[in-house]
């Protein structure tokens, strides 16, 4: 019956890291936007581990953008190379930093 | 009692500490009972519902007699007589026998000794028992958790009913299982439509569905739970005209177990209905369970209905916020699709748009605002209104059009990503003009059969100061016959396939083809990339295709809509 992502925020110094697994939707994220909001505050750098993350939708792209719209730096760290595909097809190439910076 | 007597068990209610399992506090019972009581050996046999006796603990030597003497003690009821160095005691509460304890030694056994197992072996049932009890309630609850996590969370009643079927069959042990549930259709008609598990549809499907019979009718009347021991053995079995029990080719039942499903507003949502060939098999625990999850399959099915209920509101609040297209555009050939992903899941955020500029030239938008149902949909709705303001300015261009979007969508702290890609043809010159923010590029099919990503660059999706300067320009000047593909992600984007695929995929499904009319570019376009399966996102699609002065007529007029 298990076997949905889980996701998860933890917060080091003025670093947000935010753990998403699975397939990000619409689901993942509206559990996790409030918590996310409000520990965004607090952050200066917001790390996205993605990885294993098989599927992100427009939500989970919408997730990704929201730091930048405050004017906070964001790294996608271990994006799949279609995970990394769908953040550049939505412009964001130039806006985040991949970590690695190359597609492996 | 003897000193040793009360030392035993002192040391055993000590011995179980909240939180030790059953085998682990009957284990410390038989460690205990070799101590104290100088046995060889000592045993406790558990009875599992079948009636079939599991050693389930054992300290020291083999239990040195045969089997039988243990079966003997709990078939009678009676501590074994006959030996006088084993001593085997029926564990006990009130009449329920629940198995036996067991103690060896060379040495005889005294009156008083044996006084004492008997006082150790009713402790021993009684704590068993409780103990028993607890862990099936703490499997309960430990269930009903997660099937109730997992019910909150779906929102297809589809695969709620089908879930809520398989978890019970699943723990109720029973043979096979049934849902049957109230549906209202589309068009207002009530149906009931029912999820089966462990039997194949076609072990159902001659019956039709359970009648208003005195059987079923107490559960589809909310009555309560009805469970029989064997049902054919009940009362009121075999009273309903035609069958007069199960019909010819039914399944066996025997034992049987039904629970009404009952919503907040106490209407009857359906029936969870179990059986099993053999009688007797549903206990009173299954019966707190199917009761239990029941409660969340009811609050599941509200929920999938007001889903769907919210996503039929989004739809429509999506269709009227879309463009009605003109009647014809001049030289100039225009067809839109909107679709709705297949379970009607997402819903909202995708548009199109076409405007006619005052000098005669063409606008076309296709866009996606991030969101989900009614508050996507209304977004969109401004979102489109707003580019289509900023499109009709003078000296506009589309790239210009984009980033004043961004500003403006900025100011109004819209807060959601939007993606649009937006161009301008002028029909008198074939000039096209394309420029993109965050969203996939258009696919040009020239009339030699080349089809073209027009993936030049962009900029950043819109709505969250991202987009520091104007998206890049993108010219081609369209030779008659040309078509441009528009279209969002849902068309090409599928988990299963990386994005490039798909991209390609609709490329290759354009070139070296002829079309007649956009529709018919559209239609084509559909099938090959989402065939009859549909797409999980929904889509916008918007193909523009050029109709030159001299071929006009020639290559397919306007199509004019009824």
């Amino acid at each position: 019956v298990s076997g949905e992502p889980t996701s998860e925020l933890s917060a080091d110094g003025d670093t947000l890291t935010v753990t998403l697994r699975g397939e990000v939707d619409l689901l993942v994220v509206s559990r996790l936007r409030d918590a996310f909001e409000s520990a965004l505050a607090g952050a200066r750098t917001v790390v996205f581990d993605l990885t294993g993350v098989s599927f992100i939708d427009s939500s989970g792209l919408g997730l990704i953008a929201t730091p930048l719209s405050v004017d906070r730096e964001v790294i996608v760290r271990n994006p799949a190379p279609r995970i990394r595909m769908i953040i550049a097809s939505v412009g964001f190439a130039e806006v985040v930093e991949f970590d690695p910076a190359e597609a492996p | 009692m003897t000193l040793t007597g009360l030392g035993l068990l002192r040391d055993l209610l000590k011995a179980m500490p909240q939180g030790a399992s059953l085998a682990e506090v009957l284990r410390t019972v038989t460690d205990t009972v070799v101590v104290h009581l100088d046995t060889e050996g000592a045993g406790i046999w558990v009875r599992h519902e079948g009636g079939d006796l599991e050693l389930v603990a054992l300290t020291g030597t083999a239990f040195p007699r045969d089997p039988g003497v243990v079966s003997g003690v709990v078939h009678d009821r009676r501590p074994s007589t006959a030996e006088d160095s084993v001593v085997v005691h029926p564990l006990m509460v009130g009449d329920r026998i629940l198995g036996a304890m067991g103690l060896w030694r060379s040495a005889p056994w005294t009156a008083e000794e044996r006084a004492l197992v008997e006082a150790v072996a009713d402790a021993v049932a009684a704590a068993a028992d409780r103990r028993q009890a607890e862990e099936q309630t703490a499997l309960v609850l430990s269930t009903l958790n997660e099937i109730g996590r997992t019910l909150v969370a779906e929102l297809n009643l589809e695969r709620v009913v089908q879930i809520v079927t398989d978890a019970a069959t699943r723990l109720t042990g029973a043979a096979f299982g049934a849902f049957f549930y109230n549906v209202v259709n589309e068009r207002g008609e009530a149906l009931m439509l029912y999820t089966l598990s462990g039997a194949p549809r076609s072990a159902f499907e001659d019956f039709g569905l359970p009648r208003n019979t005195a059987v079923f009718g107490p559960t589809f009347a909310g009555e309560g739970t009805v469970r029989h021991y064997d049902v054919t053995a009940a009362a009121h079995y075999g009273q309903n005209p035609p069958h007069r029990g199960m019909p010819e080719g039914h399944l066996p039942v025997r034992s049987y177990l039904a629970v009404p499903v009952i919503a907040r507003s106490h209407e009857v949502l359906g029936g969870l209905f179990f059986g099993h060939p053999e009688p007797g098999q549903f206990t009173a625990t299954d019966e707190d369970l199917v009761e239990g999850i029941a409660g969340y399959a009811a609050v599941g099915i509200e929920n999938a209905r007001q889903f769907r209920e919210e996503q039929h509101i989004a739809l429509t609040l999506q269709r009227a916020l879309l463009p009605r297209l003109a009647d014809g555009y001049d030289r100039a050939d225009i067809a839109v699709r909107y679709l709705p992903s297949v379970e009607h899941a997402e819903v909202g955020g995708d548009w199109y748009d076409v405007a006619t500029l005052g000098d005669g030239r063409l606008a076309v938008t296709v866009g996606d605002v991030e969101g989900h149902s009614v508050e996507a949909a209304a977004r969109m709705g401004t979102v489109r209104h707003a580019l289509s303001v900023l499109t009709r300015r003078e000296e506009s261009t589309p790239a210009a059009a984009l980033w004043e979007l961004d500003r403006h969508l900025t100011q109004i702290d819209l807060r959601a990503l939007v993606t649009a890609v937006h161009a301008v043809f002028d029909p008198s010159t074939g000039s096209l003009q394309v420029a993109r923010a965050g969203h996939l590029p258009p696919v040009l099919l020239d009339p030699d059969g080349t089809a073209e990503l027009l993936d030049e660059g962009m900029a950043p999706a819109l709505g969250l100061r991202l987009v520091r300067r104007p998206p890049p320009l993108v010219h081609r000047t369209l030779a008659p016959g040309s078509a441009v593909v528009f279209y969002t992600d849902g068309l090409v984007e599928r988990p299963d396939r990386p994005l490039d695929e798909g991209l390609e995929l609709l490329r290759s499904a354009l070139a070296h083809r002829t079309f007649a009319s956009a529709e018919e570019v559209c239609d084509h376009v559909i099938d090959e990339l989402l065939g009859p399966r549909g797409s999980r996102d929904d889509v916008a699609l918007l193909v523009l295709r050029t109709v030159g002065a001299g071929h006009a007529l020639a290559a397919g007029e306007p199509r004019r809509r009824p």
